[in-house]
């Protein structure tokens, strides 16, 4: 059996029934051991002699967490034993500096294995052209690596944990199985979410038993996820594939640029959301809350509030692992200090949000991909955000002397479509074969731009009929429905589930069917790799 | 929970289950093709088949990539004026051979059917073989895609009209040389075809007996995928089906420079490995199974113009 995708018969018809069927007839102690088993075996399946890579981060923050633990307990005692206030200090600063010597090991024993893998052959083409560029004839021979799947996402897994038992959010775990269940459990170990130790392992190592409820929304969820990704991505990867493979062969314009960024846009979401969707619903059968990746994020008013609604377990952990660290550092907090002094309270806290902002996105365009075109999609957005922030006291006084209420639907809906707009260009370049291809389709964009091959026709040449496109507005419609109502703080689950049962089993059944009949699979169609499980 | 509920539940779960695998067996009566000229060969070149006239081919040789490398119809017709065609597609398993084995012998009637061996050989992956019938049986699954052209009153058909003018030969022009040393070393050796697989061949032998076709096993050659335990299992098993059992690579006189004749040093022939083979092959064929000379029957006027594109595709330009 191999695994390619969550989203193919071997996962969804022999896997996920076979885990669930031996977790239901065997009892509550073992369930556990036969998640742990579940995720082993599927990793196996994927990466094979690569689980090393997995069992040696599993062991690492195992006993990094124990070891923090220990030196914690040992400063309590100490703290406990000290005569006055001057020596609690000494102690406390002289255990916290080791405990943070620790906590920099697991980091770096983390973190070390995903850069070496995943990065160095970036950086050692890099001195290569580097050496070619200063007429050096030397050459660094590049290494390859194979990476074990989902490196990019258990990776920060485990740095949370080992800084949330730093900080003393959480305790260090004593059972290494809830440990290593919460780094590899089988629906998050390909693309995510990224997961909080506080948020999944009690829950996951309680082998509470299946609840009707809890497998019939979670397979409904997975249905919807399905209906996403083989309906509306696997049928728009044709024309996406076409458009950003060929634009420059066949000089196209800047209006089919901008659509092949729109439709990217569109692809990434339902094929990444989609797979989430299965993701959250297995961990739903089981009863475990996996936390939400999307909240509509093309209903974002602005580019940082897209970030709070996509990929939200990546934002929040670059938030919480990067951006605040970086805020709350000393000498952070002695430049805004200064700063609030000479440039006032607008502007005061900037200068230092913005050094945070720019390692945030650096890492996080470097965390997509080891190329210079991720790197340029990380600085555009930090251009993008840190430009938002520096122009925000401006523009708030230019609306209030045009009379414009931020509030009013028109003003909303503009934000909205400006902030898509920007989006769709940002994930152009990430889509782009390189840097040159990027700044090329960008000079297109702005330099040619008409709207001629759409309305000639000709767009219907690139892979999508007249029936395609029919198919797939009605479906966006319905995604959109789903997000609207979403939105408006309902379920359509539960609205579903709250109808009889003549009107609520057709819905069902209508979701499988829509699937079955138009989704974009079989002869003629190449169903895309997930995408995100590559980075 | 009380025993009631959950039993209530897990009734309402199945009857959800059996309802919608209705709907969906509903939906592929309806969406199979009514004509059997609908039913495609899922690769452009075997399709070529279906647009031939009825009963006009007789010898039909299928297997994988090897065979649409070696086996070509237009030379043998132009050397010996019987009609053949190659139902091959890449890397087949001997699952599809055993469905297009069906649909070919749905409109002809030929006198010999050829099963080229290295496919006896394809480990099916057991998933694969579950995928497949589950396909089976919800065809609605392989012709999803119809909802394009089909109405709610009256199907419209796809039109088969399409010929493949070198009949099932796929033309390999590249060369990259391979090394001309012994690959047949004599042995008692046996390599064993895969279980299923042979079950496969005996029951695709057994349906051409049953529609009065004498069936042959070809092995072509090529110097990285056959070997002399091939060899003997395929003896094998041609004995325990009655089939006859033909292996190239022990010909001699057909004489293939591996250094000249291979298009991917010694997997599969180029075009000019092929005009050996097919030299060898027309005569032994038309030879063995008495195959009618047909190069003056005027039904047949098509094929003899198909032969100058041929001379022309694999001369040496």
């Amino acid at each position: 059996m191999k695994f390619t995708s969550y989203i193919s018969i071997a996962y969804l018809a022999i896997f996920l029934p076979a885990v669930i069927l031996l977790y239901t007839i065997l009892p509550k102690k073992v369930r556990p051991f036969v998640l742990l088993a579940a995720s082993f075996t599927f990793f196996w399946f994927i990466s094979e002699w690569l689980i090393c890579y997995i069992l040696i981060s599993i062991v690492s923050i195992y006993l990094i967490a124990l070891w923090l633990n220990k030196l914690k307990d040992k400063r309590n005692a100490l703290v406990k034993e000290a005569e006055n206030k001057e020596q609690k200090k000494a102690i406390k600063k002289k255990s916290g500096r080791n405990q943070l010597l620790v906590l920099l090991l697991g980091v770096l024993i983390n973190i070390g294995i995903l850069a070496v893998i995943k990065y160095s052959p970036f950086f050692f083409v890099n001195v290569n052209l580097f050496l070619k560029l200063i007429h050096s004839s030397a050459r660094v021979s590049v290494p390859a690596f194979a990476a074990p799947i989902g490196l990019s996402f258990y990776s920060l897994q485990a740095v949370s944990y080992i800084h949330d038992v730093y900080k003393e959010k959480i305790k260090a775990d004593k059972n290494i199985g809830r440990v290593a269940l919460f780094m590899s459990f089988f629906p998050v170990i390909m693309e995510g979410p990224i997961c909080r130790y506080a948020d999944t392992a009690e829950k996951l190592w309680s082998g509470e038993r299946l609840h009707y409820r809890n497998v019939t929304f979670g397979a409904q969820r997975i249905a919807f996820g399905i209906l996403k990704k083989i309906v509306i991505a696997d049928r728009l990867n044709i024309i996406v594939t076409t458009i950003f493979k060929d634009h420059e062969a066949f000089n196209y314009d800047g209006g089919l640029i901008l659509l092949g960024a729109i439709l990217y846009t569109i692809e990434l979401y339902t094929e990444f959301s989609g797979t989430i969707d299965v993701v959250i619903g297995s961990g739903e059968m089981f009863g475990v809350t996996i936390p939400e990746n999307f909240r509509q994020p093309f209903f974002a008013k602005s580019i940082s509030e897209f970030w709070q609604r996509w990929h939200i377990t990546l934002g929040t952990w670059f938030r919480d692992y990067i951006f605040y660290p970086v805020t709350m550092s000393k000498p952070m907090k002695k430049m805004t200090k200064n700063c609030r002094k000479k440039l006032g309270r607008d502007y005061g806290p900037l200068p230092a949000s913005i050094i945070a902002f720019f390692c945030v996105w650096l890492c996080n365009g470097l965390w997509h991909g080891a190329g210079w075109e991720y790197i340029f999609f990380g600085m555009y957005h930090f251009a993008l955000i840190s430009l938002g922030s520096l122009i925000l006291p401006l523009s708030n006084k230019l609306l209030a002397k045009l009379h414009i209420d931020r509030h009013k639907l028109p003003y909303k809906i503009f934000t909205i479509l400006r902030t898509a707009l920007l989006v769709c260009i940002g994930e152009m370049i990430f889509n782009s074969r390189g840097l040159h291809d990027a700044l090329g389709m960008l000079k297109t964009l702005f330099t040619r731009f008409t709207f001629k091959s759409i309305f000639d026709g000709s767009v219907l040449s690139l892979g999508l009929d007249g029936h395609d496109i029919i198919i797939l507005c009605v479906t966006l419609a319905i995604v959109l429905t789903v997000g609207i109502l979403k939105e408006r703080g309902k379920d359509p689950r539960e609205l579903i589930a709250s109808t009889p049962i003549f009107v609520r089993w057709p819905i069902y059944m209508l979701l499988v069917v829509y699937t079955v009949v138009f989704g974009a699979y079989g002869a003629g169609y190449i169903p895309i790799d997930p995408i995100y499980a590559n980075f | 929970m009380d025993k009631k509920v959950v039993f209530r539940k897990l009734a309402g779960a199945a009857i959800f289950i059996l309802l919608l695998a209705l709907v969906l067996l509903l939906l592929s009566y309806w969406f199979y093709p009514q004509q059997s000229e609908d039913i495609t060969m899922q690769d452009v070149k075997p399709n070529g088949l279906l647009a031939e006239e009825d009963n006009t081919i007789d010898v039909i040789l299928f297997g994988d990539s090897e065979a649409y490398t070696a086996f070509s119809p237009v030379q043998m017709w132009r050397d010996e004026g019987f009609p053949s065609f190659v139902c091959a597609s890449s890397s087949q398993y001997i699952s599809l051979t055993e469905s297009f084995v069906h649909q070919a012998l749905e409109h002809q009637k030929p006198k010999l059917v050829v099963l080229e061996t290295y496919a006896f050989y394809r480990k099916m992956r057991s998933d694969n073989a579950f995928i497949t019938r589950i396909e089976n049986m919800f065809s609605i699954i392989q012709y999803h895609n119809r909802w394009k052209i089909i109405s709610p009153i009256k199907m419209k058909s796809a039109d088969y009209t399409w010929k493949d003018d070198m009949k099932g030969y796929k033309y390999a022009k590249m060369t990259t040389k391979g090394q001309n040393k012994q690959h047949m070393i004599p042995t008692d050796k046996i390599k064993p075809i895969p279980e299923t697989n042979a079950k496969y061949v005996e029951r695709i032998v057994e349906y051409c007996k049953q529609k009065g076709v004498q069936v042959l096993f070809i092995s072509t050659p090529s110097t990285k995928n056959w070997t002399y335990e091939k060899h003997n299992a395929v003896v094998q098993l041609a004995e325990k089906t009655g089939v006859d059992y033909l292996d190239l690579n022990l010909q001699k006189e057909i004489k293939i420079d591996w250094h000249t004749d291979t298009a991917d040093a010694g997997d599969h022939l180029n075009f000019r490995g092929a005009k050996k083979v097919n030299a060898f092959l027309g005569k032994y064929l038309a030879e063995t199974y008495h195959l009618k000379d047909k190069r003056n029957d005027p039904a047949y006027a098509e094929w003899n113009a198909l032969i100058p594109k041929f001379e022309f595709l694999t001369s040496e330009k």
